[in-house]
């Protein structure tokens, strides 16, 4: 009796030892898809450009072009869950600047601002930008893009990151299907049994698959880089809008 | 906002690339700062994961690059901007 449930549970142990690999070989339900598009990702993440780079370089263009528009919008307040997002709102606001060179014109509210000065017409005479509260509040909030990027900048090197490095659902839908239509014409060419036009077609395909993996790489870039600012900074960028007094000081 | 723990601060900003032209299309940054006693901090990488606490979100957009006009600023505002 003894003999017998042990031979049935040794038996049940190699079965389940069996189904086992069989299951790390090959995992059930779409396995080789997500396993094939993970390797992809991750061979695509290996390529990405340094993020420290790209941001250089983006902010030397931004440098370099002569005029654009900024738009802001500003919410903060409390929150109370781990998006962060508000939920008690004490400051709500939207500022528009267009960027000239070294000068920002504002119209609403009307102000000309540098990165050192600023002139805000207040009740019908021009003032210094800070003689005034709510215009103390844009000065505070609606920073320079120059400054944020040289911020972004000096604390890239230790903190900067491709987020989502899949290619974008818009721009890889319309590479999906050419990628698609790839896969399909290379696995149409391998079913085929060995014969003379098959080799031409394979050449074909390979050309395809060049181009195809050249588009993939410019899709495949991801469009945001984050940058986490270390407590130092971030200090200090919290007493800069608690000087803006829109904390509900007044 | 004496309730503030400005031991507990954190920020980052996410910026959006436009890479055909190498300019920045967006930059989000998110500022945080916990309030004493009732936010929720992982003890492990000390970021803010819950509970009361102070957020910030700056959410800045650029657009027509090269297409804005010289402003006209007019003399008294100049002669503020020139101030040392």
């Amino acid at each position: 009796m003894e003999r017998t449930k042990l031979t049935l549970l040794v038996g049940a142990w190699i079965l389940a030892l069996g189904l086992g690999s069989v299951w790390a070989g090959n995992p059930p339900r779409d396995g080789g898809k997500d396993s094939k598009g993970t390797v992809e990702g991750s061979k695509s993440a290996a390529k990405l450009p340094n993020p420290v780079g790209v941001l250089q370089k983006v902010a030397k263009s931004l440098a370099k072009a002569r005029s654009y528009r900024a738009c802001l919008d500003v919410q903060g307040g409390f929150a109370t869950r781990a998006d962060h997002e508000v939920t008690e709102v004490t400051v709500r606001e939207s500022y528009e600047g267009e960027i000239h060179g070294t000068l920002m014109s504002c119209k609403q509210p009307k102000a000309f601002r540098t990165q050192k000065k600023g002139a805000a017409y207040i009740e019908g005479n021009w003032r210094d930008l800070l003689s005034d509260r709510s215009m103390t509040k844009m000065e505070r909030l609606f920073r320079f893009p120059e400054e944020i990027f040289d911020r972004a900048l000096r604390n890239a090197p230790k903190g900067a990151t491709w987020l989502n490095p899949q290619p974008r659902d818009s721009g890889s839908s319309g590479a999906s299907s050419p990628k698609e239509e790839d896969d399909e014409a290379s696995s149409s060419v391998d079913e085929q049994p060995d014969g003379g036009p098959a080799t031409g077609r394979t050449v074909v395909v390979k050309k395809a698959e060049k181009v195809k993996n050249l588009a993939e790489a410019a899709v495949a870039l991801p469009r945001f880089i984050r940058i986490e600012l270390p407590p130092e900074e971030a200090l200090t960028a919290l007493i800069t809008v608690q000087n803006s007094n829109c904390f509900g000081g007044g | 906002m004496s309730s503030l723990d400005k031991s507990l601060t954190s920020a980052y900003y996410d910026i959006e690339i436009d890479h055909a032209s190498q300019l920045p299309v967006t930059v989000k940054m998110v500022l945080l700062a916990a309030t004493k006693g009732e936010t929720e901090v992982d003890k492990a990488t000390k970021k803010i994961v819950g509970g009361k606490h102070v957020a910030f979100w700056f959410n800045y957009k650029f657009s027509d690059f090269g297409k804005i006009t010289k402003p006209d600023v007019p003399r008294e505002a100049q002669r503020i901007l020139a101030r040392g």
